[in-house]
């Protein structure tokens, strides 16, 4: 991997300000800047409306989008394009049709767009079961499967966290949720732009990703279905390209995916994922993730090494991605972060980061924690750089 | 008074504790040294923590202000505590560069 090569392709790095702070949206490398510039330059028109060739040329682009995606994450299943995980989880929430008395069964881990979901439900009567987590973020596999009994719907998990980094054995996950019947939805949110993610082989039924964190422009996400599920579930919106016919007294509604895409989409954006995507499978997400472990086994070895720091997350390296949450004494942590961005040019993430179940019930961290979160186009002379602001800012070093 | 224009952000809050961010439309370019009856936590040469009675402050030269722990629904109480900040920094012998 020829990390000189990959940082040139991303503008945003040559602006001097060191970007540690992936886990919330990723920076955008010049194909996928230059695809979603091409499309409102060359191919800007509606798609799966027109005839005209722009439309169709659109249109076809669109579509190959959709297939590079199915092709990165190996599955034979459907893909629907979102705005953004939080919706494709909504798609699968609202899409569900839930009975009184249905269980979720889901974790401590999870970020609120994994966990709101569930609990809105909870007004029609669907029970909520969530299953606690140890502070290094290891989720109890026994407990998650005594919680998963006959009238579980679905058990709901992140293949990763975005506090501790911690990646969760989702396979076993499903395994347990099988014996019981019950779908598995995977919230790959912290996962897909990171590890090696094999649909087929995790064996999940919906498994939701961010575009705009693995290198896509904002305003993307994704919703992969299991090819027998789709039948199971309901558009949460409908209005162009839902119908095929209309009638007063009948609707015929679009089969396939597409019943969940409903109106204009983001084409440029999903055009724009599309080259994400061509992007990362062209560097490798074998190498992607042996990069991102070295920088994680180095950045936590160098907090290590002062007194004052408190490191969150599994201590088995293997068991973690690029993510690394940490505390200085009692100092909060949303000082540590405008601190190190005024002080250093650096961006973290400080607070709750959407999962205060975890913040506050697990980690008892009141304000949250700072945390930083690598990609590949990060460097250790960038965490050099980073440790030194930090020491000179908040420790007697 | 210089017109210390800002955009006040109000950040997550929990167990009836607010954080407001200060961010500066234009760049002060100072530090004061001296915050008279407040009490100096931290001094950096690039921020300084002050205390307030009722909560703590991050300062920076560029006027970007962290207001920490603040009973829920502070805003107006941010706005005074700003007011307070900056005639401080009016005070403090040297005028901002970009009043």
């Amino acid at each position: 991997m020829n990390l000189d090569l990959i940082r040139k392709d991303f503008p945003q790095l040559h602006q001097g300000f060191i970007y540690f702070d992936s886990g919330s949206t990723s920076l955008k490398p010049a194909p996928v800047i230059n695809a979603v510039k091409d499309y409102y330059e060359k191919l800007s028109a509606s798609v799966g409306r027109g005839l005209h060739r722009p439309s169709n040329k659109a249109t076809f682009a669109y579509q190959e989008a959709h297939d590079k995606v199915r092709s990165f994450f190996n599955t034979k299943g459907h893909v629907i394009f979102t705005k953004n995980c939080t919706e494709a989880i909504n798609i699968v929430a609202h899409g569900i049709e839930w009975q009184a008395g249905d269980r979720i069964v889901t974790t401590y881990l999870e970020h609120n767009s994994n966990l709101l979901p569930w609990f809105n439900l909870r007004s029609r009567g669907v029970e909520v079961i969530v299953v606690k987590c140890t502070p290094d973020g290891t989720i109890n596999l026994k407990e998650l499967a005594d919680s998963i009994t006959k009238k579980t719907k679905l058990v709901a998990v992140s293949h990763a966290s975005n506090v501790l980094g911690s990646i969760v054995p989702v396979e076993e996950v499903v395994e347990h949720a099988r014996k019981k019947g019950a779908m598995v939805l995977v919230d790959g949110a912290q996962a897909a732009p990171h590890l090696v993610v094999d649909m087929e082989r995790i064996g999940c039924d919906f498994y939701a990703a961010s575009g705009h964190k693995m290198l896509g422009p904002s305003g993307t996400g994704i919703l992969l279905i299991n090819q027998d599920i789709l039948d199971r579930l309901k558009p949460m919106m409908l209005g162009g390209g839902s119908a095929t016919d209309v009638e007063f007294e009948k609707i015929t509604f679009t089969k396939g995916p597409a019943l969940f895409e409903a109106g204009t989409p983001n084409i440029a954006g999903a055009i724009g994922l599309g080259a994400a995507v061509d992007y990362l499978k062209n560097i490798g997400m074998e190498k992607i993730r042996k990069h991102e472990l070295e920088l994680t086994a180095y950045l936590i070895e160098q907090l290590k090494s002062v007194d004052e720091i408190t490191i969150y997350g599994p201590k088995d390296i293997n068991k973690r991605t690029g993510v690394v949450s940490f505390s200085i004494k009692d100092i909060p942590a949303h000082r540590i972060a405008i601190i190190l961005d005024e002080v250093g040019d650096i961006a973290i993430r400080s607070g709750n980061h959407c999962a205060f179940l975890l913040t506050h019930k697990i980690l008892k961290q009141e304000t949250g924690t700072a945390r930083v979160s690598f990609y590949l186009y990060n460097t250790l002379t960038e965490i050099e750089h980073f440790m030194n602001v930090l020491k000179q800012a908040f420790c007697n070093v | 008074m210089f017109d210390f224009k800002y955009r006040l952000i109000r950040l997550c809050h929990r167990g009836g504790v607010e954080f407001y961010h200060v961010y500066p439309e234009s760049e002060i370019g100072y530090l004061p040294q001296d915050y008279g009856d407040l009490k100096m936590l931290v001094s950096h040469p690039r921020f300084s923590v002050v205390s307030f009675p009722d909560c703590t402050v991050t300062l920076f030269a560029s006027g970007r202000m962290l207001i920490e722990n603040l009973p829920e629904d502070s805003e107006n109480r941010a706005h005074t505590i700003i007011r307070e900040i900056i005639s401080i920094w009016c005070q403090s012998g040297t005028t901002p560069t970009h009043p």
